[in-house]
């Protein structure tokens, strides 16, 4: 040999053939694995089982207090029963208008108005609503000063009452559809019918409306097109409107949708022909 | 500009050295190639014709008040219209860019927020020739340049520049202050919206500490014209205003002898041979105004606080709008007054300053400012309960921390839709001592916060006027009250019930354009890490 040179690649390394073609899983045998686990779930049984003085003495103390709770039940269960008695023959119509009044108070109520739709119907709601309401009015600064004047015209008039209960701000805002918003994080009320809707939940004795005649809802509806009608499509729709026209729109009391339906009449300038002049007056007479 | 860097020769290091040599070498031959370059570009001009608008261009002798051309009338860049189509103008503007072509120079000529094209083209009739071209175009970006030239109706309006219907084609043009040729920011790219909705737009903007570095090229960007221009605006208004309702302005010292907030934010200064401190508000002095009979009192002047916050919204001396005044029987008096001014100063600023403030939106894209006519008063415990229906839980004795601020500000904006209100009735454990407590209910107090867009900007309070409650509150408080003796003696002599606030002027500016930082809205900005230019 000329040169002796360090072996660079290696080929004599033992290569190892595997015997066993497919390997299974063997499985019929019981693995180390659920022994384990026997042994564990065993000793938690035990832990359960045995004598433990901490969870007694809670179990024993839940029993006193279930005793307890029972016996004040029967207290006030005897209570009540007498009050009842006392009261039943005065208070109904009262218990039954506060108990819906009560259920939908909130604390302060914004009314989002544009100046071109003023809510002539919170004039009735002032007036006959027995819970005092404070009533503050803001302008938007979106709102062109041309209509300004109208707004402090209509403002001007409306009722305040101090001590109140509920707060009513109104926000009057260039544009906007009117929305009735009970809190920052709920979805508004939007529309006008709509908001009648809610306030005859609210009202139900200043305003009636009857939730299963679906005559009634096919009105409002009528009213809620009617707004957004244009002005070649309001006769028709008016007519639509006063299918049912006797003494009121719809039967013989007024409802909310005579109350609707003044509201948006009385924004239009000029009260137009089709329109019952005496239905009118009659409206216009409650709501001032 | 390539600078070449004498290698020095470490001895042994002989590897470093050929390296560098090798540099040094390569940077020789590109020089020696310029060079070359040059001669033979400038070899053409020699040769060429004679210059025949001599003494229509060229470097302006420095002006210094010799007399001459007193008779010239400028036109403003933002007056020329298409009205005056045929008038020669003598302009006198900065040069914002110039690009030469061959035989002709597209300029843009800026002054504070209008630019206008410049066209410089070779004519013989019109006496322009080539060297006139070539001067424009070499003339430095940011120099102030006179120019005569004719108002030209344009064929097609000129996007790029904000008077589009007319184009100046120059007669004669001058140099009359050059800047330097390496600029350390360039306007436009200062002035590059921040979102762009153009995909292929640039990207290059320029960062705040580049810009505060180089504040006076900072200023010059139209948005930042506009922001200084609604911040005087907002300073004038509150004068007329205020003016209008009889108060008075005086001005306070800023050399005080002892800390009025609270001692931890003073700035010492060496007085004489004792120290004193630099004021953080004019409070007592406005409070012993009222005292001497002024009835209703602002002042605009300078407020240092050496807080080491560095936030968006602090800086170390601001430019403080305080007010205070006398009432009668109830303190909404005056919160009325406070807030009836802010109602008429947003629609001052809504009104006059409605093309400034779209100059900034062009820069930075923000909402309008929307505030109620009157402005919208909540009561402190109705803001804690609508936190608590978000979910967040206020004391009934707790300040509001900045998220509750910022929280509350986004849910006022969702129920009432205002960027503006008041809350009345903090609770008392958390304001100053000389704040008067609620007479209905100790826990609150008689004092009020205003927000713009959920951030605080007034605070404010009906003060004690009675000497002996100042002195048990002081002490309650933990101040000591023999450092006060003064400012409690004043109201032994007789002092009228009084309240009133003071706002920041930079950050109210910051938050009726809605923009982010509150540097944005100070012209020399000072805060713990800046205290230059």
């Amino acid at each position: 040999m000329m040169y002796v040179m360090k072996r660079i690649v290696d080929h004599d390394d033992k290569i190892e053939l595997p015997k066993c073609m497919y390997h299974i899983k063997n499985p019929i045998d019981l693995t180390e694995e659920d022994e384990i686990c026997l042994k564990i779930n065993e000793k938690v049984l035990k832990f359960i089982k045995g004598p433990n003085n901490k969870m007694t003495e809670l179990e024993t103390r839940q029993d006193e207090l279930l005793n307890k709770l029972e016996i004040l039940y029967e207290r006030i269960k005897t209570i009540s029963s007498q009050c009842k008695l006392d009261n039943m023959s005065a208070n109904i119509q009262s218990s039954n208008a506060s108990k819906v009044e009560s259920v939908i108070t909130p604390e302060e109520v914004v009314l989002v108005l544009s100046p071109d739709s003023l809510p002539w119907y919170l004039n009735i709601i002032l007036k006959k609503s027995n819970l005092p309401i404070h009533t503050t009015c803001h302008v938007h600064s979106s709102v062109p000063s041309e209509k300004l004047a109208k707004i402090k015209a209509f403002t001007q008039k409306l009722k305040t009452s101090e001590n109140p209960k509920v707060n009513l701000r109104l926000i009057f805002k260039a544009a906007a559809d009117s929305e009735l918003k009970l809190s920052a994080l709920s979805t508004p009320i939007l529309g006008n019918v709509n908001i009648l809707r809610y306030l005859s939940l609210a009202y139900p004795t200043i305003i009636p409306y009857d939730h299963n005649d679906h005559i009634v809802d096919n009105l409002l509806d009528i009213c809620h097109v009617l707004e957004r009608t244009s002005e070649k499509n309001k006769e028709a729709v008016v007519n639509r409107l006063f299918a049912h026209y006797k003494t009121w729109i719809y039967g013989d009391k007024f409802s909310v949708v005579d109350l609707a339906a003044y509201n948006l009449i009385k924004q239009w300038r000029n009260t137009p022909k089709f329109v019952s002049k005496v239905w009118f007056d009659k409206c216009e007479k409650l709501c001032s | 500009m390539v600078k070449s860097e004498d290698p020095s020769i470490v001895v042994g290091d002989a590897a470093a050295s050929k390296k560098a040599a090798k540099k040094a070498a390569k940077t020789a031959e590109k020089q020696q190639k310029k060079a070359e370059h040059k001669a033979s570009s400038a070899q053409p001009s020699t040769e060429s014709e004679p210059d025949f608008s001599e003494g229509l261009y060229g470097n302006m002798k420095m002006i210094q008040s010799s007399g001459e051309h007193r008779d010239r009338v400028y036109t403003d860049v933002e007056n020329l219209s298409i009205k005056m189509d045929g008038q020669t103008v003598w302009v006198r503007a900065r040069l914002q860019t110039s690009r030469a072509k061959g035989k002709q120079c597209f300029a843009v000529l800026r002054q504070t927020s209008s630019t206008v094209q410049l066209l410089v083209s070779v004519n013989e009739q019109r006496k322009i020739s080539k060297q006139m071209v070539k001067f424009t175009g070499n003339i430095t970006r940011e120099s102030i340049v006179d120019v005569e030239a004719s108002v030209v109706r344009t064929a097609a309006p000129v996007e790029s520049c904000t008077i589009k219907d007319v184009e100046l084609v120059a007669h004669q043009i001058w140099t009359v202050s050059s800047a330097r040729s390496q600029l350390p920011l360039q306007i436009e790219d200062a002035a590059r919206p921040e979102k762009s909705d153009e995909p292929e737009a640039l990207k290059i903007r320029v960062n705040q500490d580049t810009r505060l570095d180089n504040r006076v090229l900072d200023l010059r960007t139209p948005a930042n014209q506009a922001v200084f221009r609604i911040e005087a605006g907002v300073c004038r208004l509150f004068r007329d205003i205020l003016t209008k309702k009889g108060f008075v302005e005086i001005h306070t010292p800023k050399i005080i002898s002892a800390a009025s907030e609270g001692g931890a934010n003073v700035f010492t200064v060496s007085y004489f041979k004792s120290s004193a401190y630099l004021a953080q508000s004019p409070q007592l002095y406005k409070q012993m105004a009222i005292a001497a009979d002024f009835d209703k009192v602002f002042t605009v002047g300078a407020v240092f606080r050496a807080e080491d916050s560095n936030t968006h919204r602090h800086l170390t001396e601001f430019v403080g709008l305080d007010l205070e005044m006398s009432f009668k029987q109830h303190y909404h008096e005056v919160l009325d007054t406070i807030g009836g001014t802010f109602t008429e100063m947003f629609r001052g600023l809504r009104d006059q300053f409605a093309s400034e403030i779209a100059t900034v939106g062009q820069q930075y894209r923000v909402e309008p400012f929307k505030f109620l006519d009157p402005p919208l008063k909540l009561e402190f415990p109705q803001a804690v309960q609508m936190l608590k229906e978000a979910g967040v839980s206020v004391g009934d004795e707790d300040d509001l921390s900045t998220p509750d601020e910022k929280l509350l500000g986004r849910l006022v904006r969702a129920k009432y839709d205002t960027d503006f209100y008041i809350l009345d009735k903090y609770p008392l454990a958390v304001r100053p001592f000389y704040t008067m407590p609620d007479p209905g209910n100790p826990k609150y107090s008689n004092s009020y916060d205003m927000f713009m867009r959920g951030e605080e900007i007034l605070s404010g309070a009906q003060r004690i006027h009675d000497p002996d409650l100042l002195a048990e509150r002081a002490r309650l408080h933990g101040v000591d009250t023999s450092k006060i003796a003064a400012y409690i003696e004043s109201f032994r002599l007789g002092c009228p019930p009084h309240a009133g606030g003071g706002i920041g002027l930079e950050r109210v500016v910051m938050l009726y354009l809605g923009l982010d930082n509150i540097r944005k809205t100070s012209m020399f900005p000072r805060d713990p890490k800046r205290v230059t230019p």
